[in-house]
């Protein structure tokens, strides 16, 4: 209710209201004062139509007394003077009518016509109704008769009649008087009863003897009578014409006639009409106006309220962002002096973030100014920044650490805005994003198990290094360093142990270099050293180095055990080795594999000879990723003999590659290549593939089944897919399990006991012989050795090389032997090339042997050719 | 325009038709009236005025319905034809505000009756005209 009543005061709701109450009030007047014009005027029509019966009853009266008074005298004269001497009588006394209008006319008992005035010209009325109604009746009664025509006067009549009585009262003949009906309604007057106005005698019959409307004069029409009379001074259509009228009727008294005047609605009306139509049209206007300026005050108010809202709105919007906002909000209010120069500023207005900022309410803000609060401000160039953005406008901002004691925050953010008569600072406090912005920075450069720089950090120190080199015409030095034996440490003591080696090298290597020089970290085990400022003899670092490989190779305590680690570095010279960073990376990188290859605990300079080692290695690896797919590999098989019958009982097959070019590659020179970027995976499964394929086709051309064995490297004991490849191969060669031996090094297996278990006895359980490769050359557990299910062990060549001239490897080849036996695995001998050393095993119990004695890896054809003879 | 035209036409073609019988408006010649103007006349003879431009009472005298003359005059002094003229009378009577003045038979009777009774005026043809009589109206 109270919301409803607050509504109607507000201006754009009162306004409408008003307008339409305005309105309201307007038509009703309007509306009101027609109906009471409408009225007035319909009295004044019934008014005036009752005047006009009075008027026109008289006349009609007074004209029909005058006709029967001239009917009178006519009969008087008549049957005094007899017909024909009557009228010239009464002409010569002036007592006829006017002959104009009235024809008077004497008719005898027969019915001829003896006089008549104007001269006419004598007929008989005999059959007339009048004539007939006189001879009939004994009256002195003035028959009217209607309208009608005869031949002696061509015009329509009325015929005004009386009886002629003889002496002794017989009929003898009558009088007449005829009138056109004209002269009934000659009285009819535009000015009183318009064009659509009606005049009208009409007889008790019903039949009009007389009628004019407007200049329309009519007679004959049969009307109501009685009708018209019960409907005196209403309103009604007129049945003779259908126009509605005002009708009065009156009888006339002692007549059979009656008077009838009646008065057209639409023209007595029509001043109404035209007053109505005024007054609505005045009406009409005053509304359109009156809503026309309600509409513009109406739209004036509602600007004004829109525009309030929108303040107000902008007001609540500042309010609650400022408020809500991170940053700190200080309106400021420049102060002048009279001179209109800026003094200092006063704090209008600050959120309560600001309040946070300063530490002060914000009612301790408002009590200050700037300068007293921040009195630093005038020199620290703040003031006069606010000054410039107070007087030229815009925007300002920067960020920055904070400098005054005032705000509490280690890095702002300002953001000046020059308003009407001040300006307002937006404030943010950034610390936690410059922190963030550091820690990322840092993360992003620094390794992070270390806190060394990382290889980006790293490039960028040595672009830097050598555009400086470069000025100063110096030499910079980039040495690649890696640990030697970390993958055991990291295989043995787990990665924990590893990470706290990284740490222990990093410091010592930190340790060792000048405070130039920067140690980072690539990953890994390797370690990169930017040495600068170095002048024209390099070797002037050579002492660096050495302290460096001395401090990695001291004992580090890790996990309680004490380990020792050594490291190889490979040196890179600018300007000498390359010009920039990649070169002298690559270089440093190639002179380190060097250090490797030269046992390692060493430092080696880069020379041109290393870069073609590495171009070497390139394009082969480049050329064995083409050989398997252009059928460049294949394979030889070398026969593996039984001792004890001679007889050839298997084959190892050998991986061989043809190179287009280079002609045969040594498998010494690409297998660790393919170990290396991992192409043995695809390698190692198409020799196993083709292999078992050989075998079976050995098989199917009816020669003794043969085991071929197929050696496997590292990388694919690793594979967990291992088991299934080789289940894949079997059968998609149809080689039966037993016919394959899959040959494994000790160390392969060693290096996680408990899953190589799980993956030999899943081979063991498909079939499958294994055997240990390279016996004694590696590290063996004979405990797990004996848990292991392998069906032989293969005494390394390296052993019966010297069978014959080294008593130590005699004594390894008969305990390899011996062992063998005591956990019942068969034993085999490779690179057996003399008699004396087949014969030495054959002694010793050795059960197989294979090499050059017997035969060379040869190809598949020449295997076939070796077995048929024994058939 | 046109009807003005016409209207001269009319009057110049009937002018001509009437020259040789022109009238004369008459009154006594013991009247004081010698002159009238053809509106004062129609007047008088239309029953509008009763009495003479000078307050003496006036009394007009017809000529027979039909008669050429009375036509004729009636045409040329109040410019209204029998039929209007009988639409005239018609009203005055039945309004009973007047009746047509009386007819003689004709310009002799009308001289005679005039010439000793100054109250009257009628209309005869010029050929009729004696000194009994004062001509106050020309009609061509």
């Amino acid at each position: 209710m109270k919301r409803w009543l607050r509504m109607c005061l507000e201006t754009q709701v009162s306004l409408p209201l008003f307008t339409i109450v305005l309105l309201a009030v307007v038509w009703a007047t309007t509306l009101h004062f027609i109906d009471s014009e409408a009225a007035a005027s319909r009295d004044m029509t019934a008014e005036s139509a009752s005047e006009l019966i009075a008027t026109y009853e008289a006349q009609v009266a007074r004209s029909i007394n005058g006709i029967e008074q001239t009917l009178k005298v006519l009969k008087y004269s008549a049957e005094r003077q007899g017909a024909l001497g009557a009228l010239p009588e009464l002409q010569a006394h002036g007592l006829l009518p006017s002959g104009l209008v009235f024809v008077v006319s004497i008719v005898d008992a027969q019915g001829d016509t003896v006089a008549s005035n104007p001269v006419a010209k004598p007929i008989n009325v005999g059959h007339q109704e009048y004539f007939r109604f006189h001879q009939q009746h004994r009256s002195s009664y003035t028959f009217i008769s209607q309208a009608m025509r005869d031949e002696a006067n061509q015009d329509w009549h009325l015929h005004f009649t009386r009886r002629l009585d003889d002496k002794n009262g017989d009929f003898a003949g009558v009088v007449i008087v005829e009138v056109e009906p004209a002269y009934f309604t000659s009285g009819y007057e535009r000015s009183r009863l318009g064009e659509q106005g009606m005049l009208g005698l009409v007889g008790d019959d019903g039949v009009v003897r007389a009628l004019r409307v407007g200049d329309k004069q009519s007679f004959g029409q049969q009307v109501n009578l009685a009708a018209l009379q019960s409907r005196q001074g209403v309103q009604a259509v007129s049945t003779l014409d259908g126009v509605r009228r005002y009708t009065q009727v009156r009888q006339l008294g002692g007549l059979r006639l009656s008077a009838m005047v009646g008065l057209s609605e639409q023209e007595q009306m029509a001043g109404f009409a035209a007053q109505r139509r005024q007054l609505l049209w005045e009406a009409g206007v005053a509304s359109a106006v009156l809503i026309f300026l309600a509409a513009l005050v109406w739209a004036w108010v509602w600007q004004g309220a829109k525009a309030r809202r929108r303040v107000r709105r902008a007001q609540e919007t500042y309010a609650a962002a400022s408020e809500s906002n991170m940053d700190a909000f200080f309106v400021l209010r420049a102060i002048r002096n009279k001179d209109g120069v800026v003094v200092d500023f006063k704090f209008s207005a600050v959120n309560s973030r600001a309040e946070q900022l300063t530490g002060l309410n914000r009612n301790e803000l408002r009590a200050q100014t700037l300068c007293t609060w921040m009195p630093s401000a005038r020199h620290n160039g703040m003031f006069e920044q606010l000054v410039t953005v107070t007087q030229r406008g815009g925007v300002h901002q920067e960020e920055g650490p904070n400098m005054v004691p005032q705000l509490r925050a280690e890095w702002l953010h300002w953001q000046v805005v020059g308003v009407e008569g001040g300006v307002v600072a937006i404030v943010r406090d950034i610390t936690e994003r410059k922190r963030a912005e550091e820690r990322i920075y840092h993360m992003a450069h620094h390794d992070t198990l270390t806190g060394l720089p990382n290889r980006s950090l790293i490039v960028d120190r040595l672009e830097q290094s050598l555009a400086h080199a470069e000025r100063n015409k110096e030499s910079v030095l980039v040495a690649f360093i890696d640990l030697d034996s970390f993958k055991l440490v990291n295989d043995t003591l787990g990665h924990n142990a590893g990470d706290d080696l990284l740490k222990e090298v990093a410091k010592r290597m930190v340790g060792c270099v000048r405070r130039e020089d920067t140690v980072g970290r690539f990953g890994g085990d390797e370690f990169v050293l930017v040495l600068p400022h170095v002048n024209d003899n390099p070797q002037v670092l050579e002492p660096l180095l050495a302290k460096i490989l001395e401090a990695v190779v001291q004992p580090v305590v890790l996990e309680g055990q004490k380990v020792q680690v050594s490291c190889s570095i490979g040196v890179s010279v600018y300007p000498r080795d390359g010009c920039d960073t990649d070169t002298l990376m690559m270089h440093a990188d190639a002179a380190m594999y060097r250090a490797k290859e030269s046992g390692k605990n060493n430092c080696q300079f880069y020379t041109r000879e290393m870069n073609a080692g590495l171009e070497e290695k390139l394009a082969l690896t480049e050329g064995l990723r083409k050989a398997l797919d252009e059928q460049q590999l294949f394979l030889a098989y070398q026969p593996k003999i039984d001792l004890g019958t001679g007889r050839m009982f298997g084959v190892e097959a050998l991986l061989r590659w043809q190179h287009p070019e280079r002609g045969r590659v040594s498998p010494a020179q690409f297998i660790p290549l393919a170990e290396e970027n991992g192409l043995i995976i695809p390698i190692g499964e198409w020799v196993l593939r083709e292999a078992c394929r050989q075998a079976r086709a050995w098989q199917d051309a009816g020669l003794p089944p043969l085991s071929v064995s197929v050696n496997v490297s590292a990388r694919q004991f690793d594979d967990p897919r291992l088991v299934e490849r080789v289940a894949a191969a079997l059968a998609s060669t149809g080689l039966d399990a037993r016919w394959l031996e899959l040959e494994l090094t000790e160390t392969m297996v060693m290096r996680n006991v408990q899953q190589s278990i799980g993956k030999m006895r899943e081979l063991e359980a498909m079939g499958i012989a294994l055997s240990i490769d390279d016996f004694g050359t590696g590290y063996s557990s004979l405990a797990a050795l004996k848990s292991f299910p392998i069906s032989r062990l293969k005494i390394d060549q390296s052993f019966v090389r010297d069978l014959c001239g080294s008593a130590d490897d005699q004594a390894i080849t008969c305990a390899i032997i011996s062992l063998s036996h005591q956990l019942d695995m068969k034993v085999i001998a490779e690179g057996v090339e003399t008699e004396q050393q087949r014969r030495f095993l054959h002694a010793n119990g050795c059960d197989e042997v294979q090499g050059y004695l017997f035969s060379c890896p040869v190809p598949a054809e020449e295997i076939a050719e070796m077995l048929e003879p024994v058939q | 325009m046109i009807r003005k035209l016409l209207c001269c036409l009319m009057l110049a073609l009937l002018a001509s038709a009437t020259t040789a019988a022109e009238l004369v408006v008459v009154v006594s010649a013991h009247s004081t009236i010698t002159t009238l103007r053809a509106e004062q006349v129609a007047d008088i003879f239309l029953s509008e005025a009763t009495r003479f431009p000078d307050g003496s009472e006036v009394v007009a005298l017809d000529l027979p319905i039909g008669s050429p003359l009375r036509d004729d005059f009636y045409l040329k002094v109040a410019n209204r034809t029998p039929a209007l003229m009988k639409a005239y009378w018609t009203k005055k009577i039945f309004t009973g505000r007047g009746q047509p003045p009386r007819e003689l038979p004709n310009s002799m009777a009308v001289r005679k009756l005039i010439a000793d009774n100054p109250t009257l005026i009628g209309y005869i043809e010029r050929s009729a005209l004696d000194g009994s009589v004062r001509p106050v109206l020309v009609v061509h």
